[in-house]
């Protein structure tokens, strides 16, 4: 049998194995789609209803602003992006006559933001700031803004601009996180604990995340325990947040506890970024559904792909380097969100690939925020080490 | 106490896009090429038809195939008013041309619409102008393959609200184009991949010669040489394209610094048995077994050149036989050299000997790069 025959016998195969193939149900009573949020729920509904008034009104801006808002919290809590796009929307029109609204420029920077306008973002949540000065909202978005593009100056600024409009925790937890990144780790975590104790009873979705950033500072402290102990305390709060989720399983990951992300998160596949973890922790443990999770995994990156989506980048460098094994890949992925984001675990991703791809050059940007910043991180600190003995500029 | 919730949540600034796909449909568009038909399939979220038709009647959130086929004139309705084609200036007319059925995408049951456009000529060009839930979500996407009359292989397009109407190319790729373009780029792969070279060599050094008591002597036949190089080319080129053909299909894959070490312990395994002489008779076994893992090579190189939707067969068969041809120049320019300096002391005591040395210092290099250099913490 020659070898082009049996590709030609392969390939005749696959070609009728691998077709796409629509079904037509048996019965009518055969539930065929599991809509995720039911007209049972109350949100759904008070946004549903008014949606039927704004038809009737479809120059009711404040309705409008309304249904946005209602829109982007639900996005918020739920992950969705296709609420993103409801509360764009909404927003839309207004677009061309750009209010003198403070709610509408915080939204509208909101939606920009989600999108990685950064610039524009910060443009539209300072108008929102002048038109509203004692609102919180858009200072507060401002500084994550500014976190994310290493802009540690002005992100201070806006933490201490907090101070005066909200409450002293979120204040002092604001000032925390930049601290811990530009070289005051140890004083940061004293001081945001300190405060959190004075603070106490604290509502459970400020506890929660002030305990995941308490959490990842002991884990760049080296207190693996003291981490442990705040994680616990966060997801001790009964409030669902995927962000917890991911940084408590990092930590389960990096402890080598592969089982315990299995059993947490069991039910989280349709999350891309708690999937990653469980993709990772069944690698780990060499469980029989891990490669189930990252064929499930490939194709959403696939998907992500073919609409020219640049929001997944770090998790998709993630999954190259640490689920396929491509190093190449990786780094391409992490190069190009480098030009974006630019928090911590962006230029961790950077280096891991650059490492693993042998291209210590490539990791040089995130080098030189290691070296400017300051930041404490033992485990960084070995990447540059490593990069620097390969022939990176440390 | 919700306003201090959102304050919150925004200094986390995760993007909750992580959570789920963002909405997509899905066409393929087909042009035929004897009368101006384009055959349409188009798969619409069920999710996203619900939003705009409330499909689910009875509010419970769960969909039932009754619900959704009540609604089926309601749905073709909504989606043909928001997809048109039009040939010239001259819209295109729809039909349906099947009943809807459903299909399951990654993130759900989508409902699967069959259409046909029946347009006047494509002489004039031909247009799409799509815009299905861009009133109600701008986020939303078309995501199109487009077949132009006569091509094989797709083009994809993506429809947002920024970009609505597009022109589709109507010069098709042709199949001869794009089996060319890949037996060119299977040919460079092989010759620049200085790794395939270095195994086949290694195979090939011995192939003048025959092993007798302990040493090599020149062969007596040119028949006789000829048939060793056919066994372990043959033998070679069966297994990688096994290899290729299910890495590229989906059906094995393997991580990438895995077989390249493996491809370069292979060529250091196939030097030193030139010296060593352990494997004289069955050079062929060798030359398919390490063949295998020389395979899943050749796929993450094609695969990095991007295969095309839908001629999918062509790209895999046009790179194989371009590593075939390029294979093949390189024997055809070794053997008849290495036959005629076969008798030589050259050739048998410096030669082969300190070639194959040669071959298996560069390759234990490459092995150590590959397999050692890399690291990753899990």
């Amino acid at each position: 049998m020659s070898p082009r025959f049996l590709t030609a016998l392969l390939l005749a195969f696959v070609a009728t194995a691998g077709q796409a193939a629509p079904f037509t149900p048996k019965s009518d009573s055969e539930v065929v789609e599991r809509l995720p949020a039911s007209a049972t729920d109350p949100q759904v509904r008070r946004v549903d209803a008014l949606r039927k008034q704004l038809a009737a009104r479809p120059d009711d801006n404040g309705l409008r602003l309304d249904i946005a808002r209602r829109y982007f919290e639900m996005a918020m809590a739920q992950g969705d992006p296709r609420y993103i796009g409801y509360a764009s929307a909404a927003l839309l029109p207004l677009e061309k006559t750009a209010p003198n609204d403070a709610s509408y420029w915080l939204l509208h920077g909101l939606l920009q933001q989600y999108s990685h306008d950064f610039p524009g973002a910060l443009t539209s949540l300072h108008k929102a700031s002048e038109l509203q000065p004692q609102n919180p909202e858009p200072v507060a978005w401002r500084a994550a803004i500014d976190m994310v593009e290493a802009k540690y100056d002005d992100a201070l600024g806006e933490c201490t601009r907090l101070v005066t409009l909200s409450t002293a925790l979120l204040a002092q937890g604001c000032t925390a996180y930049v601290q811990a990144t530009t070289g005051h780790l140890q004083e940061a975590y004293d001081a945001l604990a300190k405060e959190y104790e004075s603070a106490k009873p604290v509502v459970p979705e400020l506890a929660l995340w002030v305990d995941t950033r308490l959490a990842e500072m002991a884990i760049r402290l080296q207190r693996p325990a003291v981490a442990e102990a705040h994680f616990k305390d966060a997801l001790g709060q009964n409030v669902t947040d995927q962000f917890l989720l991911g940084a408590y399983t990092d930590f389960l990951l990096q402890q080598r506890r592969p089982q315990e992300v299995m059993v947490l998160l069991k039910d989280w596949e349709r999350s891309d970024i708690l999937l990653l973890r469980l993709a990772l922790a069944g690698k780990a443990a060499g469980d029989s559904r891990a490669a189930d999770w990252a064929s499930q995994l490939r194709d959403r990156f696939v998907a992500a792909a073919q609409r020219g989506d640049r929001l997944h980048e770090q998790e998709a460098a993630r999954f190259e380097l640490d689920v396929e094994g491509q190093p190449d890949k990786a780094l391409a992925y992490a190069s190009r969100n480098y030009t974006q984001q630019k928090e911590p675990r962006d230029a961790e991703i950077l280096m891991r690939s650059a490492l693993a791809a042998n291209q210590p050059k490539a990791a040089q940007p995130a080098l030189d925020w290691l070296r400017t910043s300051h930041y404490e991180d033992a485990g960084m600190a070995t990447l540059a080490t490593q990069l620097a003995a390969k022939g990176a500029g440390k | 106490m919700k306003r201090l919730i959102v304050l919150v949540l925004s200094l986390f600034l995760f993007a909750p896009a992580w959570a789920h796909k963002p909405s997509d449909s899905y066409l393929t568009l087909r042009a035929t090429s004897d009368n101006a038909d384009v055959a349409v399939r188009w798969d619409i979220a069920l999710r996203d038809l619900d939003y705009v038709l409330e499909l689910d009647r009875d509010g419970n959130g769960d969909l039932t195939w009754g619900e959704v086929r009540q609604r089926n004139d309601d749905i073709a309705k909504y989606a043909l008013s928001h997809l048109q084609l039009s040939a010239g200036e001259k819209d295109c007319a729809w039909q349906v041309a099947a009943p809807m059925q459903l299909d399951k995408h990654s993130d759900g049951t989508y409902a699967v619409l069959s259409l046909t456009a029946k347009c006047e000529s494509f002489e004039r060009g031909l247009k799409v102008h799509y815009s299905l839930l861009f009133d109600v979500d701008p986020t939303h996407r078309g995501l199109v393959q487009w077949i132009a009359p006569g091509g094989l292989a797709s083009q994809p397009l993506v429809f947002s609200s920024d970009s609505a109407e597009q022109s589709l190319q109507l010069e098709a790729p042709s199949a001869w184009k794009t089996l060319k373009q890949y037996v060119t780029e299977g040919i460079w792969h092989i010759w620049l991949g200085y790794d395939h070279i270095l195994f086949l060599l290694s195979l090939l050094l011995p192939a003048v010669l025959v092993r007798t008591r302990d040493h090599w002597e020149p062969a007596t036949s040119l028949k006789r040489s000829l048939l060793e190089v056919l066994k372990v080319v043959t033998a070679f080129t069966l297994a990688h394209s096994i290899t290729l053909s299910l890495a590229v299909l989906g059906f094995v894959s393997l991580p990438s610094r895995f077989v390249e070490s493996t491809i370069a312990a292979s060529v250091v395994f196939a030097a030193l048995n030139n010296i060593r002489g352990s494997i004289e008779k069955k050079r062929w076994v060798m030359a398919f077994t390490f063949g295998l893992i020389h395979g899943f090579g050749f796929a993450s190189a094609l695969a990095d050149l991007g295969l095309p939707q839908g001629a999918l067969a062509l790209a895999l068969v046009g790179f194989n036989l371009g590593v075939e041809i390029g294979q093949m120049v390189i024997v055809a320019a070794f053997v008849p050299l290495a036959f005629w300096l076969r008798g030589t002391q050259f050739y048998r005591r410096w030669f082969m000997p300190i070639g194959s040395i040669l071959i298996a210092i560069i390759a234990t290099y490459w092995f150590v790069q590959r397999a050692f250099d890399v690291r990753g913490p899990f």
